[in-house]
């Protein structure tokens, strides 16, 4: 790879990156917390691939003739593999990968990613005026795990998007991920009571805490639904 | 694209070959594509490599919007945002990685390390494992810097522990351990030893097989007379990002494709058996190349897996996968790769097992 695609490679990769950073995009991938190292990484590329590309430019081909960064390799391949950079650089530049959906979350099979809690009990829901809301997969551990002891007769909040159920139903759905999309699973709480939306929608559902009937903790837990209302995605899809 | 291949491939990977690139003052006025000296036939004046680039990067924002729409296949976008997400996720820690190693290579004189480090090699190992306490970030970071101590000099079979214990027991990756188990601090200590061990065994295995034989291509050194320290560190940065970096796409493509195509119900039917489900996931890690800091996370989500097998999840994945694979290829050779790889997977398999049993 020419010295000075090398440099707009870096350059590339800084500019991306700095721009789905800047723009809350890179929360489609990975966390929050990413943020600055993510800005202080692009920012060390962009200056490297000008440095880089400074240098290539000044100084012709023939000047590195005595040994060049190729030279002295004993093999072509690497320098060819390093043009895939551009594969995911490309992808976000041009079609901005959405976050997880559907697709991801229909696939995504029976266990939900919930630990259980292991000190035993669920803190009690502080008070509120009108619905509290909750994380869904908070709400779902506290179903599976906790018999929904410290939801009774209450009023709750949750917000996913909307996918199907086998059954026909549809169930409210929340990626849950720990590093990043990659090792996102689905959380699914099925909802009952209340007609489908488009799936893929999202939405905000409020009701209160109703047993899914199964001890099985991969079923998902139930919730009925007094009122569903259609919400634009959040700024951070992901729990 | 060309091919760069120079008649002087004959040249020794591991030498520090010299790089011409002191100033050259009557040139600088003409730009690379302008002038009229050809050394060589192969090296065009005009830059056809990036012309291409910018071309190609013109025509997909021109048509961007047909590429959006023809793109939209749900389990395409799936294996896409799976693909960037580990790339992303990468990429602090490998610039981060690469920059330790440039400096390393650039700054750090090869003397230190000889006295650093004990002459014997048997003690050199253990002391370059422990080494690995002092580096935080992903097994990203962790290739280029043992690619670097190899340059300077360092034994490579304590470059080598370095290269295992690094991902697998600095702080952050034990913070995130215990964050993922609370009140289970025996899992992280079990962790810490498994991994460790798993580094020093194989490094000293390492030092047995590799006596007289040159088992891994020694990476190349940008270092030598007339180059200034800046010079060297920038040509090693820029050197390693993209040829590291290649390969972590290369990983990343693999793991997101298994991700997508992979049915997880298979994973669980599996998890009943324990031997099985040890296996299954030491294998799954070494597919799903998660950064180290991240598989604590992870392994606490398998919930239906035996204990045991979740920490050879954590013990296995941090030493070998796809997109460590794929970058040691990139640094040391694929010699190299085809025989460290399953050493260092059996050792990390066998550690896990035995302290699994014995801890947890």
């Amino acid at each position: 790879m020419k010295r000075d695609v090398q440099a707009l490679v870096l350059l590339t990769m800084g500019v991306v990156i700095w721009r789905i950073t800047w723009s809350d995009l890179f929360l489609n991938y990975v966390k929050e917390p990413m943020r600055p190292l993510l800005l202080v990484s692009a920012g060390l590329l962009v200056v490297l691939g000008l440095w880089s590309l400074a240098i290539a430019l000044r100084q012709p081909a023939e000047a590195h003739s005595g040994a060049g960064e190729d030279h002295g390799h004993d093999h072509t391949r690497a320098p060819k593999v390093a043009w895939l950079i551009l594969l995911p650089v490309a992808a976000m530049f041009i079609i901005t990968p959405p976050p997880l959906g559907s697709d991801a979350a229909a696939r995504d099979s029976g266990t939900q990613p919930l630990s259980q809690n292991s000190d035993g009990g669920y803190e009690p829901l502080p008070e509120t005026d009108g619905p509290i809301t909750l994380n869904l997969d908070d709400y779902a551990a506290r179903a599976l795990f906790d018999g929904g002891q410290s939801m009774t007769d209450r009023e709750i909040s949750l917000t996913g998007f909307v996918t199907e159920s086998e059954s026909g139903g549809w169930y409210l759905t929340r990626f849950v991920s720990s590093c990043c999309a990659a090792d996102a699973s689905a959380v699914k709480v099925e909802i009952q009571d209340a007609p489908s939306p488009p799936v893929e929608q999202w939405v905000t559902v409020t009701g209160v805490y109703t047993d899914n009937g199964s001890t099985d903790y991969t079923k998902p837990p139930a919730f009925a639904a007094q009122d569903v209302v259609a919400i634009e995605p959040p700024r951070d899809t992901y729990l | 694209m060309e091919d760069e291949s120079s008649t002087r491939a004959g040249l020794p990977a591991g030498d520090n070959a010299a790089v011409a690139s002191s100033d050259q003052p009557g040139l600088e006025e003409s730009t690379a594509s302008k002038t009229s000296e050809e050394h060589e036939s192969s090296r065009s004046r005009i830059p056809w490599g990036s012309l291409t680039l910018g071309l190609v990067a013109l025509a997909l924002l021109i048509g961007q919007d047909w590429l959006i729409e023809v793109l939209a296949i749900p389990r395409l976008q799936t294996w896409t945002t799976v693909l960037v997400s580990i790339v992303v996720q990468a990429v602090p820690f490998l610039v981060m990685g690469v920059l330790l190693s440039a400096t390393i290579s650039a700054f750090v004189p090869p003397s230190f390390f000889e006295k650093a480090l004990p002459k014997n090699p048997a003690a050199a190992v253990p002391a370059a494992g422990a080494a690995g306490v002092v580096l935080p970030g992903c097994e990203c970071a962790s290739v280029p810097v043992a690619g670097s101590l190899v340059r300077r000099g360092v034994n490579p079979a304590a470059a080598l522990a370095f290269l295992l214990s690094a991902p697998a027991i600095n702080p952050i990756v034990m913070i995130s351990t215990a964050v993922a188990f609370p009140g289970q601090p025996e899992v992280v200590g079990a962790r810490f030893v498994a991994s460790l061990l798993t580094a020093l065994i194989v490094g000293w295995i390492w030092i047995r097989i590799g006596k007289g034989r040159n088992l891994l291509r020694t990476p190349q050194s940008f270092a030598g007379d007339g180059v200034s320290k800046w010079e060297t560190f920038r040509l090693t940065a820029a050197h390693d990002i993209v040829h590291a970096g290649g390969f972590l796409v290369l990983g990343s493509i693999v793991a997101a494709t298994i991700n997508v195509l992979l049915p997880e119900e298979m994973v669980e039917a599996v998890a009943e058996r324990p031997w099985l489900a040890i296996l299954v996931l030491a294998i799954f890690a070494v597919v799903v190349s998660i950064c180290s800091e991240a598989d604590a996370f992870v392994a606490a989500s398998l919930t239906a897996f035996p204990m045991t097998a979740r920490l050879a999840f954590m013990v296995v994945g941090p030493v070998v996968d796809i997109k460590l694979i794929a970058m040691q290829v990139g640094v040391f050779g694929r010699r190299f790769a085809a025989i460290f790889a399953p050493i260092t997977f059996v050792v990390a398999l066998v550690c896990a097992v035995v302290v699994g049993w014995w801890l947890l």
